[in-house]
């Protein structure tokens, strides 16, 4: 336990900053709808107001309050996202497992094996966010759907991290050495293969929450995420965009900024995690880069299959 | 000694670190004349690479490097500007290194770089095609224009290397730092690696600074030895003097670890002897492979019996199926109480076999019995017993131990498999085992990441200890480790053994190594077995070519200045395409048309306890006029002179390179 | 390295294949009757069982999953009930135009991702590689969409430079439409002030996708080159006195590979950006019907424009994979 908060606070100051960014995300996550001065869904006469001492961040065309949308919205952005990326996680490093770890059989692990690989390798042929767009048109518009659609996405990712970890794993001596001691494969996979595995898929999931924000509040951009009125960051830079132009800033800028900043946290702290466990379990070389956003990591994943 | 070509006073290299700087070389000073072979002989850490390459100036940042003098040639390398730096690098002074994979840029042809090299020293377009081809014949390619069209992954071992030395030597420098060349290569293709070194001194009057740990080498070709240790050289001189004649403390001790191939184990229970020495093999006295035991043989428990044994792996897509021949018709038992040492190159199968007998793997073929139980039926408990009874140490000791696990953990799980004792004897029972091991109790609770190369190894060992076993099995145990350590990991082997009552099976590529620890000796090649006899008499008569070249390949430190006649030539083919008949019959001095067309089978002599598969083996004369070829190096090597088959020494190469 | 061409390009097919079936069984996994989405919320049951016949749902799973390969294998991606044209005929008229804009920010994004790659190489650990580090960082933290009002509102509205954010040309400017390319349109037709106009619109759109997308390709490619730039062959070859140019040369051409793959990824992740710059921008392309044919239920415009998408970047990925053939000799296995 205590090696485990080390983990946390032995690092770099923007690290620690990161991680009070994304403490005090989960935090608005849990009481932001009761902080908001304002309600974030009762539309005022006071429309298109500047930053004021009232208004703090200004109204929206509806004479909203921007500050009580922007703190009511870390509810449904963090919530989905932390949500979906867990189901993806769990299902991710499930499916990755099975797929990647031979469990000492050599001719039909391979072919499931590959058959997985190979679909996943077709999920992530269609792009992202058309997929999630697509899956939403589809299901229809709910916040489940939502939950489910980011997930779906971000499920090939995971899979195929913990496969390629789990496979490289395996390779290494102290499995034979305990398959000769005697140990059960679904037990050298538990108690050996597993947590030598996890490093790198953990460290990501933080990354992967900050891109099913964006993801999510892109959807709610375009109308397809969370239904109207819940008080959404892509939703709400979605009713300022046409105001842009008449010089109306702030509705739209704000909380793209909010949630610029709640994305580059959990990108941050995933970088941290992955860097201490690195240093923890591999007591070496620190690469200076690792993949930051769900992008890098999906070109790095087709560079190290190429 | 004349004009000297290079002179280094007090040369330092010093590393930033978390703690301090470190010094890997501290002052060392030596001088290369013209036209010599120096050794550099130091273990892991000595600093002998950077040494090496200091003398470019090619110390890699963050490291810094210092000296009173670095002259060459009259040049001071430690005034010179980067450009005078770069002209005289590949012109006079080169560089080879360990790994020509990753040396040689991965995607551009080996002509390539040879031209890229040439182009900037400044060599015009016109001549640069005949000077790539010069180069690649030079180091004894065949087919230049062949090798200079692939890429360094296309190529073997052994050609690869030669490759690397024909770019660095393509500018015709004077001077050779030869960084570890033949470490990665096998024996057989080492000794013509070596060959090809002393011409190029003899030749071109090259002068090679040859960085190695392995003292046998150093003894062979070298003219002058510098021992490095810990950042100093301890003690310089010619090779006869440094090897007969040792004066450091630390020197003895390297010389001492070295295996010898001249000091057979003489145990209480080997065969030899029995009816005084064998006489010369005739065909015609050759008996068939006898199925009945003979009277030593039912004194001996076998403990494994394979019969048969063959295994393949299917390699490559569906559509692109190729199979890799690992083992195949392998009949062979091993006794009760026996030390018995499988010695195998590249491609031997060795590592296979020995997991087949550990049951990691199953046989595609033929069966493997376990004192009467046959291997692929053992189910539950009599499995688990099995388990218990055969435990098996592996060749990485980096990646044996789960790096989350202590000491005392992966000991505890190997211990609670089979249930050896209560828990609450545990700790008790582990820190038996750890003396046993001779490791102090404290190491229970480290992780392997604090542990050196040998501890980890002889945690390994005591894992494998902790159910008891009967059989031990060894994969290469020692050659990932520095040769100061592998000698008491052995004598550790030696040692467990007669305590614990083991049958032991080494499997190793190091015949010397092998011979020195081992009541009964098998040499595979290509996944059949070449040669079986007792020890004292593999190292006095083998008979199979392949074991004779081997024998005579792996160097020595006592016999200084033999340079070994190629006696294997070319590279061992891959075990996925292996050559018809007898595998060895592409690189056989021996080798008629009958060997390309039937496989030989296991002839025996002296009652069975000595097999070999060979129509040709080889005869008394061979065995007198072979050992004479091997000329010191220092004298002139003429390479045509004439092997006993009448073909001279290029031919052969020519015939199994190709 | 013909054979090697050919044998990669056979896969295509089976790769084109494997999407349309990834597209059909996760159709087939959602919740929902396909019938009723693709009558629209309009339709009387009546209807809505006659499309139902008329599609096949009520045949067996295979045979369905047939009909739908053969289909589309002729070019029929079935018929969006909000436009009422076939399917295929909308996303012709308006795929250029998303084409246009992605291409132009690919071109974008490989130009300066060269030069920024080649920089660092000559300045390993300067401060340039480390500001580009972390932009790549932060850019990949920022929406796509917000960067695009962003720059609306600092360049359009308060420098007052650039065009209007609504579509691809000012709307007193008429030309006949032809590619649905502006600006190729404008010089089929010889407008020269169209075309301006027309290259005007393009800016800031083009201008938020590579600002938002080169970061990922920046930095796994400057550091693919950093690291390479250290890798032992570069240090080898140093000991043969390489030239220095050439030394970048080969540390650079090592990392090719890895700069294809990433373009050739990002090219992908930006069709799913147009989607949401085109909304931003009015540009009226493959995105904005995306979203379009998502906020109306269009089901079969849905499933339209996910398999083109898909498509195209299986083709994107097979035009990467040749030229990885032809950079990296290991790959041709």
């Amino acid at each position: 336990m205590m090696r485990h908060l080390q983990l946390l606070t032995r690092q770099r100051p923007r690290v620690i900053v990161a991680e009070l960014v994304v403490l005090a995300a989960v935090v608005l996550a849990v009481i932001g709808g009761w902080l908001a001065p304002y309600d974030p869904e009762q539309p005022t006469i006071d429309v298109l107001a500047g930053p004021s001492r009232t208004h703090l961040l200004g109204t929206d065309a509806s004479g909203i309050d921007v500050l009580s949308v922007v703190v009511a919205a870390f509810r449904v952005d963090v919530l989905i996202a932390v949500v979906s990326i867990g189901i993806s996680l769990i299902a991710g490093v499930g499916l990755g497992a099975l797929s990647g770890y031979s469990f000492n059989r050599s001719r039909s692990a391979g072919m499931s094996s590959t058959i997985i690989l190979r679909a996943l390798d077709l999920v992530q042929s269609i792009p992202v966010f058309i997929l999630a767009l697509a899956l939403v048109g589809m299901a229809g518009q709910s916040v489940r759907n939502v939950v489910i659609a980011v997930a779906f996405v971000n499920l090939p990712v995971f899979a195929r991290l913990t496969r390629s970890a789990i496979q490289g794993i395996e390779h290494r001596e102290f499995v034979s050495a305990s398959r000769a001691i005697g140990i059960r494969e679904f037990g050298i996979l538990r108690s050996h293969v597993m947590p030598n595995s996890l490093d790198s898929t953990i460290a990501y999931a933080s990354i992967a929450v900050g891109g099913a924000i964006l993801l999510t509040a892109g959807l709610s951009f375009l109308g397809a995420g969370v239904k109207p009125p819940t008080p959404e960051w892509g939703a709400e830079i979605a009713s300022g965009s046409g105001y842009i132009i008449t010089g109306e800033w702030w509705i739209s800028v704000i909380p793209g900024i909010v949630l610029s900043t709640v994305v580059l946290s959990f990108a941050l702290l995933g970088d941290g995690i992955r860097v201490a466990l690195q240093r923890a379990h591999r007591g070496g070389e620190l690469a200076e880069y690792e993949p930051s956003t769900f992008i890098e990591e999906s070109i790095e994943e087709r560079i190290g299959s190429a | 000694m004349s004009e000297p070509l290079l002179q280094v006073g007090n040369l330092r290299v010093s590393f930033p670190s978390s703690g301090g700087p470190m010094t890997p070389v501290r002052g060392i000073s030596f001088e290369l004349g013209r036209g010599e072979i120096v050794g550099l002989v130091g273990e892991s850490g000595s600093g002998k690479t950077l040494t090496g390459r200091s003398c470019l100036r090619l110390v890699p940042k963050p490291g810094a490097m210092e000296a009173d003098r670095l002259t060459f040639e009259d040049i001071d390398l430690l005034q010179t500007s980067q450009s005078t730096l770069r002209h005289l690098r590949g012109r006079r002074m080169a560089m080879i290194a360990q790994d020509p994979l990753t040396s040689l840029h991965p995607s551009l042809r080996i002509g390539t770089q040879i031209d890229n090299a040439l182009a900037d020293h400044g060599v015009p377009r016109a001549h640069r095609r005949d000077r790539i081809l010069e180069s690649l014949d030079s180091v004894g390619l065949p087919d230049p224009d062949r090798q200079a069209h692939s890429y360094s992954h296309q190529l073997s071992g052994g050609m690869r290397q030669r490759a690397m030395i024909a770019l660095a030597l393509s500018n015709g420098p004077s001077l050779l730092i030869a960084d570890e060349p033949t470490t990665a290569l096998d024996a057989t293709v080492q000794a013509q690696l070596l060959g090809l070194l002393v011409e190029l001194r003899n030749h071109r009057q090259m002068t090679v600074l040859l960085i190695t740990h392995n003292l046998g080498i150093i003894a062979s070709i070298c003219d002058r030895v510098l021992v490095m240790r810990a950042g100093e050289i301890v003690e310089s001189g010619t090779t006869t003097d440094v090897v007969r004649d040792p004066q450091h403390d630390y020197t003895k001790a390297l010389l001492a670890a070295v295996p010898r191939l001249d000091q057979p184990r003489m145990l209480p229970h080997t065969v030899d002897g029995r009816k005084g020495p064998p006489t010369v093999v005739e065909q015609q006295t050759l008996s068939v492979p006898s199925t009945a035991p003979t009277e030593e043989d039912t004194q001996r428990t076998p403990v494994f019996d394979l019969a048969g044994v063959t295994r393949h792996f299917p390699l490559g897509p569906l559509w692109r199926r190729e199979i890799v021949h690992a083992l195949d018709d392998i009949d062979l038992a091993v006794y009760q109480g026996e030390s018995l040492g499988i010695v195998g190159e590249s491609g031997s199968g060795k590592s296979t076999l020995v997991r087949l007998l550990a049951l990691l793997d199953q046989p595609t073929r033929g069966t493997i019995k376990f004192q009467t139980s046959e291997l692929a039926h053992l189910r539950g408990a009599d499995l688990k017993r099995f388990r218990s009874r055969v435990q098996i140490v592996f060749q990485d000791p980096y990646s044996s131990l789960d790096p989350r696990y202590t000491v005392a953990r992966s000991i505890q799980e190997a211990l609670r498999a089979h249930r050896v004792c209560d828990p609450s004897e545990e700790r008790g029972r582990i820190r038996e085992l750890l003396e046993q091991v001779r490791l102090s109790p404290q190491f229970a609770s480290r992780y392997p990441s604090e542990l050196s190369g040998g501890q980890r190894q002889r945690v390994c060992i005591a894992r494998a200890l902790a159910p008891r076993p009967e059989v031990l099995l060894a994969d290469e145990p020692v050659s990932a480790l520095d040769v100061s350590v592998q000698a008491q990991i052995v004598e550790l082997f030696e040692v467990l053994k007669r305590e614990e009552n083991l049958t032991l099976v080494m499997v190793a590529h190091d015949l010397a190594l092998v011979r020195e620890m081992s009541d009964r000796v098998i040499t595979l090649y290509l996944g059949r077995i070449a040669e079986e006899a007792p020890s004292k008499e593999y190292a006095d008569r083998p008979l199979h070519p392949y074991s004779f070249a081997l024998s005579r390949a792996t160097p020595d430190p006592d016999r200084i200045g033999y340079l070994p006649p190629i006696l294997a030539a070319g590279e061992p083919p891959s075990p996925v395409r292996p050559p018809t008949g007898c595998r060895f019959h592409t690189r056989c001095f021996n080798a008629q048309g009958r060997c390309a067309a039937e496989v030989p089978p296991l002839y025996s002599v002296n009652g069975g306890a000595h097999r070999f598969a060979c129509f040709y083996p080889v005869t008394e004369e061979q065995r007198v006029e072979l050992a004479r070829s091997g000329r010191a190096a220092a004298s002139d090597m003429p390479d045509h002179e004439k092997t006993p088959t009448g073909e001279t020494v290029d031919q052969i190469r020519e015939a199994g390179t190709g | 390295m013909a054979v090697l061409i050919t044998r990669r390009l056979i896969l295509l097919p089976f790769q084109v294949l494997g999407v349309l079936t990834i597209v059909f069984v996760l159709v087939h996994l959602l919740p929902g009757d396909p019938a009723y989405l693709i009558a629209g919320p309009q339709a009387t049951a009546a209807q809505v069982n006659k499309i139902r016949e008329a599609i096949g749902l009520n045949q067996p799973l295979p045979v369905q999953y047939v009909h739908y390969v053969g289909n589309i294998v002729r070019g029929d991606l079935g018929a969006s009930w909000y436009t009422g044209n076939a399917v295929t005929t909308d996303i012709g008229q308006r795929a250029p135009a998303t084409l246009e804009l992605i291409t132009l920010a690919l071109l974008g994004i490989i130009v300066l991702g060269v030069v920024i790659a080649g920089l660092i190489a000559v300045n390993p650990g300067g401060i340039g590689g480390r500001i580009i580090a972390a932009y790549g960082f932060v850019a990949g933290a920022l929406p796509d969409f917000w960067v695009g009002l962003a720059l609306i509102f600092l360049i359009y509205y308060k420098a007052r430079l650039g065009a209007a954010p609504s579509g691809q040309l000012s709307s007193h400017y008429a030309i006949p439409s032809r590619t649905g390319i502006a600006t190729i349109d404008a010089l089929l037709v010889g407008d020269g002030g169209a075309f301006v106009d027309a290259a005007k619109h393009l800016i800031l759109p083009v201008a938020t996708l590579i600002f938002v997308y080169m970061g990922p390709v920046v930095r796994v490619t400057g550091s693919a080159a950093v690291r390479s730039l250290q890798s032992e062959f570069v240090e080898y070859a140093e000991s043969w006195g390489i030239a220095p140019w050439r030394r970048i040369y080969y540390a650079l051409r090592h990392v090719m590979p890895v700069f294809v793959i990433s373009v050739a990824s990002t090219y992908g992740y930006l069709l799913g950006g147009a989607v949401l710059v085109e909304t931003v921008f009015s540009w009226g392309g493959f995105g904005q019907y995306a979203v379009q044919s998502v906020t109306h239920s269009d089901y079969a415009a849905i499933e339209g424009f996910v398999i083109v998408a898909g498509v195209f970047t299986v083709l994107v990925y097979t035009v990467s994979d040749v030229l990885q053939m032809a950079l990296d000799p290991r790959a041709r296995r």
